[in-house]
């Protein structure tokens, strides 16, 4: 959704490889960008997805967008002008407060078994610990190596906690929100959303530069975007499906 | 390991409401989506770090797909509700609709861990 009075055209470049025109329906001054499509239900394959996230780029190079979901279909045009209508204050005030701002996404990976020797070597507790194990020859019961393991977990989660710290830290004064979702895998330690404003890009990029050059090869970042702001809007719509006739 | 927790927990009532509530962990895991759309995650995560190839990660990809909609119509059949329709949603929204902010603008405090 964005804020525009008069229709736009974005090219032929709608989801489900047919082709078609990707355009905007209206009320008042904001609008739905849309493209019609023969099927209800989009699976979220790369493929679709990849085709979703360029019509993003295309529209987003004009315009503040408020993201819907992946995938939402209604019937007719009018009835997306319904919903437009139904919505309007939010949507007009949360498109006011997005104006010119960009997400960026940010997920940070270590190589975990190399966290782990450091750990052993530095960590006290630890040290001392596999130390007793190894001079009372109790490297092979079970117990004991469930207790380096779990003190091994503990002091993993306590580096990660200090070193996301430290990022955050190291962005604070370039962005204007964060978000932090649940990591995936194992060897990843953040994966957070930034809200920026848009005329302090090149400062946040610096600043992610820095900070990635201070931890030098024992991180790896990925830095993506700039995306909608996906993760600093909610769009709460409560819809119904039409019947089948 | 939930499972066991879950009856360990229970009040002594009875043999007939520790079948239910097996029944019910049954039907939950029967219709929970969150480990598949997770296991979509992680495997978008190795492309990325290219531990898998492009073809690998289409194949698999459908292959959870195939489950995620397995899912989806076992949950509507759970909940009593015909088979998905194709149409589209109509203009009607229902109370409480609308956009909001994840954030408050009006802060200072909108960076860090744990927001």
């Amino acid at each position: 959704m964005i804020e525009a009075r008069d229709s736009v055209g974005f090219g032929r470049i709608g989801i489900g490889g047919l082709g078609e025109s990707v355009y905007s329906v209206h009320h008042g001054d904001v609008a739905a960008v849309v493209s019609k499509t023969p099927v209800f239900i989009f699976d979220p394959t790369r493929e679709n997805a990849l085709a979703h996230e360029h019509v993003i780029e295309t529209v987003m190079k004009s315009n503040t967008i408020i993201p819907m979901s992946f995938g939402t279909v209604f019937r007719t045009d009018d009835d997306i002008r319904e919903v437009l209508k139904s919505i309007y204050p939010s949507l007009k005030d949360v498109l006011k407060q997005m104006a010119n701002k960009l997400e960026f996404g940010l997920k940070v990976t270590w190589d975990r078994d190399r966290i782990v020797e450091e750990l052993k070597r530095e960590n006290e507790e630890i040290h001392r610990f596999q130390h007793e194990l190894t001079r009372k020859h109790l490297q092979s019961t079970y117990f004991a190596r469930m207790q380096l393991g779990r003190m091994i977990d503990k002091a993993l989660s306590e580096r990660a906690a200090e070193v996301v710290r430290e990022i955050y830290d190291g962005l604070r004064t370039v962005c204007v929100a964060s978000r932090d979702n649940k990591v995936i895998g194992d060897k990843m330690i953040m994966n957070a959303a930034f809200l920026i404003q848009k005329d302090k890009e090149t400062e946040f990029d610096a600043a992610v530069n820095a900070v990635a050059q201070k931890f030098g090869d024992r991180l790896n970042f990925k830095y993506t975007g700039p995306w909608p702001p996906y993760n600093f809007v909610n769009i709460r719509l409560k819809l119904e499906r039409g019947s089948a006739n | 390991m939930l499972f066991l927790d879950d009856l360990l927990a229970l009040p002594i009532t009875g043999f007939k409401s520790i079948l239910r509530t097996l029944a019910k962990v049954a039907e939950e895991q029967y219709t929970d989506d969150a480990p598949i759309k997770e296991r979509l995650l992680h495997l978008q995560v190795e492309l990325d770090e290219g531990t898998i190839t492009e073809d690998e990660y289409i194949k698999q990809e459908a292959e959870i797909l195939r489950e995620l909609r397995e899912i989806r119509k076992r949950k509507r059949e759970v909940a009593g509700l015909p088979p998905e329709e194709a149409t589209g949603f109509t203009g009607k929204v229902k109370e409480g609709s609308g956009v909001e902010l994840t954030w408050d603008p009006d802060s200072d405090d909108n960076v860090g861990p744990g927001r």
